[in-house]
């Protein structure tokens, strides 16, 4: 039948110009390929048929439905992670550390001291902002486009690029994206990751039976905790203030003392300890500029009556009850 | 963006669209609903109608290349409409019925905005539907391409597969997937959904 051997050859056509990176699917042009494909040339200049049949596949592959496919089944993360990423992941566990010997000549090293924040522009168009005491390497080649994270916590703004991957590793972890924004925070060997645009993937490195993958989108927070991955889905506010250290504010929303202690640690050489278990998870909400602990320590003595002592040398500051 | 450009007149605008562009952000979203229209205004099954409602899209196409018609949902569904009847005029089969029947529909499609609705979900829906109902690794394959965003290249290396076992498998899994648009059954009941997919959704938060 005429319609069912012409969808065929629009398939074939398809999927041999999208070998070659050619269809651009949100602006599809089809003088555009035939200018790089004389047989494409001939097949799709027989007929207005051809071209419809042509256009009918495109409009079902740009399809959002598939683009999100997983959006609705993986925010909860999958306990068994299907085969391919298995594979994919071991590919990867060891194409990686012989990527990273190779690129490791023209790395470029950002790092920022205690207190500071530093903005950073990769030759690939992507922005990356560095957090208090953070470190990356990033290498971007032809090739690759890799940064890893070393220490602390980044915000990436990724440039899209004809839909090459940019991957951001972390040591246990490795982050695949294709352009989108988010945040990685590493603590330890785990990493939690913010994502305020478009879509995130994270494996583990290393494969164990149990190891899971996840895939995030905007508006998702996923924290690792050995080779588990939470997802949790947040609001938008609450992404927001998740990434509100861009502008110098940390946001407590119902954090604990001894959470809330330890982020303003991230950002002072005067450091807060507190003195006492019962008083640790006492909750604080608020926004505080994270050089401001006075404020965040007034704010504590007089709505929970904690006493506040100076050391000497006012290095230290101990809160108790 | 929607409303400004569809008031455009004809085919001048250097700020338009190229066509193939337009054909598939304007005109295929509503292939869908057309042929559930055809399947009951002609009482036939979709795979019965699909060739006629190839053949309107077609001319959709051929006309859009002189001038863009200004309601491309109208324009599809009134060419599709012509064609079954000039068809069942040559083989004078077209009874009284069928013709009432039509008066009907016509009267529905012109104010056919939650028919459309419906259909946009549907359609997302089966889709999704039909990635499930593709073998694993076709499955694996598009999925790696489409949602990933990987290359045919960096798929075949990370699949370990050959970079012409992912092309036939991209070739394999669009067709399957095509095929999502010949499985409406006529005279079906469409529930009423009030929210439409999500081609509306907005993606990311603004932060300062």
């Amino acid at each position: 039948m005429k319609r069912q051997e012409t969808e065929n050859n629009a398939a074939y056509w398809l999927a041999k110009l999208d070998k070659d990176n050619l269809i651009d699917f949100n602006d599809i042009d089809l003088a555009f390929l035939a200018a790089r494909n004389n047989d494409f040339k001939a097949w799709v200049e027989d007929s207005d048929y051809n071209r419809v049949a042509f256009l009918q596949l495109v409009y079902v592959w740009q399809h959002d439905a598939l683009a999100h496919a997983y959006e609705s089944r993986v925010v909860k993360v999958t306990k068994k992670r299907s085969i391919f990423i298995a594979m994919a992941a071991t590919v990867m566990l060891l194409i990686m550390p012989m990527m990273q010997f190779l690129s490791h000549s023209n790395k470029d090293v950002y790092e920022t001291n205690i207190g500071k924040r530093q903005s950073v522009l990769l030759v690939d168009g992507s922005k990356v902002e560095l957090n208090s005491e953070s470190k990356i390497t990033a290498s971007i080649t032809d090739e690759e486009r890799v940064v890893t994270l070393v220490k602390g916590e980044a915000f990436f703004d990724i440039a899209h690029l004809n839909g090459k991957p940019f991957r951001v590793f972390t040591g246990e972890q490795i982050i695949t994206v294709i352009g989108t924004k988010f945040s990685v925070h590493k603590v330890g060997d785990d990493i939690k990751v913010v994502v305020s645009e478009g879509k995130v993937q994270v494996d583990h490195l290393k494969q164990t039976a149990s190891s899971e993958m996840a895939v995030l989108v905007a508006g998702n927070i996923a924290q690792t905790k050995d080779d588990e991955i939470v997802v949790i889905k947040d609001t938008k506010e609450a992404v927001e203030q998740k990434l509100s250290w861009r502008t110098g504010l940390i946001t407590f929303d119902g954090t604990t003392l001894e959470d809330a202690i330890a982020e303003f640690n991230r950002y002072n050489k005067v450091k807060l300890i507190f003195k006492g278990s019962d008083i640790s998870q006492l909750k604080v909400s608020g926004q505080f500029k994270s050089q401001n602990y006075d404020a965040f320590l007034r704010l504590i003595s007089e709505g929970y009556g904690l006493k506040i002592s100076y050391s000497d040398s006012n290095k230290v500051i101990e809160i108790s009850s | 963006m929607i409303e400004g450009s569809s008031n455009i007149e004809g085919g001048t605008n250097p700020l338009e669209k190229n066509i193939d562009a337009w054909f598939v952000q304007e005109v295929l979203p509503h292939q869908k609903s057309l042929m559930g229209y055809m399947c009951n205004l002609t009482r036939r099954d979709a795979s019965d109608v699909a060739d006629l409602v190839q053949e309107a899209l077609t001319r959709v196409y051929s006309a859009a290349k002189n001038k863009r018609p200004k309601e491309a949902r109208n324009f599809l569904f009134v060419t599709a409409r012509n064609i079954f009847f000039d068809e069942a005029r040559r083989a004078k089969v077209v009874t009284i019925e069928t013709v009432a029947e039509y008066e009907d529909v016509n009267i529905q499609y012109e104010s056919i905005a939650p028919e459309e609705q419906v259909s946009a979900g549907q359609e997302w829906k089966m889709l999704n539907q039909a990635l499930d109902l593709l073998s694993p690794k076709n499955k694996e394959v598009i999925m790696m391409r489409r949602v990933y965003g990987y290359s045919q290249r960096e798929t075949a290396s990370k699949l370990k597969m050959t970079e012409a076992a992912v092309e036939s498998h991209i070739k394999h899994g669009i067709l399957k997937l095509a095929d999502v648009f010949l499985k409406i059954k006529r005279n079906t009941e469409i529930p009423f959904i009030k929210s439409r997919g999500n081609s509306n959704q907005k993606t990311g938060g603004k932060l300062q």
